[in-house]
């Protein structure tokens, strides 16, 4: 290849059009969501030759749409034997966009150096493309000694403590962070992140998780065993010979019970949202502490539902192992049977609606409390990897309209994908 | 002042905060000597100077008398808690199972209601 095409493919790259005519053989993949391509380059122009310690001077003209949008032009390029692309930014000079692979990064190492050009807005976005990841421009990095004459003859490597990556007419600098406004816009296994650069991070942002719940509750029995009670709020008073109390119990000071509720198996998903929060969805099933049916009651429901956000206390944490502190806020559906005891005192004045009931007598309790609940909750998880987790929480939940006041410790494991 | 007192109980309750203000100012009802499924210790019945634990079964009100269905424990109670414990076991032996007396059996010798329990059906049939 001669020394003028070479350059061309350098510095004619400047040579601008919308239409993209160089790049029809562009695998499909590299087109439709990264906008037009706009670098004009003729199929058997994409390549070109370079002495070694020179830089590859790059500048492009924009068409005047992509110009008015555009913010940033990185050019990406991969040296020959290196892994990795790196990226520069080309600085803006009028019309122009330009900038150079610097010559300390071409060395005196020959082979293909591969590069192209992405065009952003201020948003990160990507508007307009020259060549791809997959069908790089082609610059092959020679030993002076086999170009042709005149063709190694460019200047010289800058000396970089004389010229600092930036200024003008020095190298570019490079990019650290490359915007994006979706992982669309990031390439090479990078996702863009809600900080709006491309990172390489293992962050999953789908859990779903498995764990066993016990419901503690505490419900007030003042009253409960009266026939009003039992048959609209919840309750059911049961004597010792196993009979439903249907009395008439004279209003009494019975101070609140408490007991185990019902133990569920709960599946829950959450999405992270933030590097600190998730959203999620949890679905439980009763297998154990149901309690009798109310007379005139509904029967237990072992399903239960909520909804949940969370956040997380600590810097990024579902991008490494170890420990993630967190705390909730939830809601949703539960039946919650609870077990109590209190005493009865009949009230001898009154139509007896069923015989045997003593003047005073202790009874069981039963309350059925439910359906909603609205709570907060705290816990702990355990990353042993980035995307495996064991928890433990509790919730203290207030449950209604049949009131009660619940807590719900759990635990279980959880899995990020 | 008592009228004010018993106020500001009962404002107190509305807020939640009556227990201990409600069971201070409110007796709980107890049951009267012609109350059905009463207990009642009488002291006399049977031999003078002994307890006879019986209970109400029914009663039978005149315009100047009452009469009272009763039935009869086989119990011997020495004091009147010891009478309140009897009474409380559900399978207390019956002596007689319906008697019929004028209360002034009753409410002319000492006695005590020591027990409350509402009647059974089978209980309410012993009654002619």
């Amino acid at each position: 290849m001669s020394h003028a095409k070479g350059m061309f493919a350098f510095a004619a790259l400047t040579t601008l059009s919308v239409s993209g005519a160089g790049h029809a053989e562009e695998p499909a993949e590299d087109r439709g969501a990264l906008g037009p391509e706009v670098l004009h380059n003729p199929t058997l122009e994409r390549t070109a030759e370079q002495g070694i310690l020179r830089a590859v001077p790059i500048s492009i003209e924009l068409p005047v749409d992509i110009a008015l949008r555009a913010r940033r032009v990185l050019v990406h390029y991969r040296l020959w034997g290196d892994p990795d692309w790196t990226a520069l930014e080309l600085r803006r000079n009028g019309a122009r966009y330009e900038g150079a692979i610097p010559c300390l990064e071409i060395s005196t190492v020959t082979g293909d150096l591969r590069y192209y050009i992405r065009v952003h807005d201020a948003e990160g976005r990507v508007i307009a493309t020259g060549a791809s990841r997959a069908r790089p421009y082609l610059v092959t990095i020679k030993h002076d000694t086999v170009l042709e004459p005149g063709e190694g003859s460019g200047a010289k490597c800058p000396d970089p403590a004389d010229c600092p990556a930036g200024l003008l007419g020095c190298p570019s600098e490079r990019v650290v962070e490359i915007a994006c406004q979706s992982d669309a816009d990031c390439e090479g296994g990078t996702t863009c992140s809600w900080r709006g650069f491309c990172e390489r991070i293992d962050r999953r942002k789908n859990w779903i998780s498995l764990g066993v719940q016990q419901d503690v509750g505490a419900f007030a029995t003042a009253g409960a065993c009266s026939l009003v009670s039992q048959e609209n709020e919840g309750y059911a008073c049961f004597r010792a010979d196993g009979a439903q109390y249907t009395g008439t119990p004279v209003q009494t000071n019975a101070k609140p019970s408490g007991s185990l509720g019902p133990t569920r198996v709960v599946v829950a998903f959450d999405r992270l949202i933030h590097y600190d929060t998730t959203l999620g969805l949890r679905l439980g099933w009763a297998f154990f502490g149901e309690g009798p049916t109310p007379r005139e009651g509904t029967t237990f429901v072992p399903f239960s539902f909520a909804a949940r956000a969370t956040h997380w206390f600590g810097d990024d944490l579902f991008a490494r192992s170890g420990l993630r502190p967190y705390a909730f806020l939830t809601g949703g559906y539960a039946m919650v049977d609870m077990k109590g005891s209190t005493v009865v005192r009949e009230n001898p004045l009154a139509p007896p609606y069923q015989g045997g009931n003593d003047l005073e007598q202790e009874v069981t309790v039963w309350k059925r409390a439910g359906d909603g609940f609205v709570g907060a909750g705290t816990g702990l998880a355990f990353a042993w990897e980035s995307r495996r987790a064991a928890f433990v929480e509790i919730a203290a939940h207030a449950v209604f309209p049949f009131g009660a006041f619940v807590l719900a410790p759990s635990a279980g494991i959880t899995l990020g994908f | 002042m008592r009228a004010k007192l018993q106020d500001l109980c009962f404002g107190l309750a509305s807020a939640a905060l009556a227990a201990a203000c409600a069971s201070d100012a409110l007796t709980p009802p107890e049951a009267h000597i012609d109350t059905p499924g009463a207990f009642v210790a009488v002291e006399g019945y049977d031999e003078p100077g002994e307890l006879t634990l019986v209970r109400i079964l029914d009663r039978l009100q005149f315009e100047e008398a009452r009469l009272l269905f009763m039935t009869v424990h086989d119990a011997r109670p020495e004091t009147y808690d010891e009478a309140r414990e009897l009474a409380k076991d559900h399978d207390l032996p019956i002596r007689e199972l319906i008697r019929i007396e004028p209360d002034t059996v009753v409410t002319q010798s000492p006695h005590q209601i020591v027990w409350f329990r509402t009647l059974t059906k089978q209980e309410q049939e012993r009654v002619p």
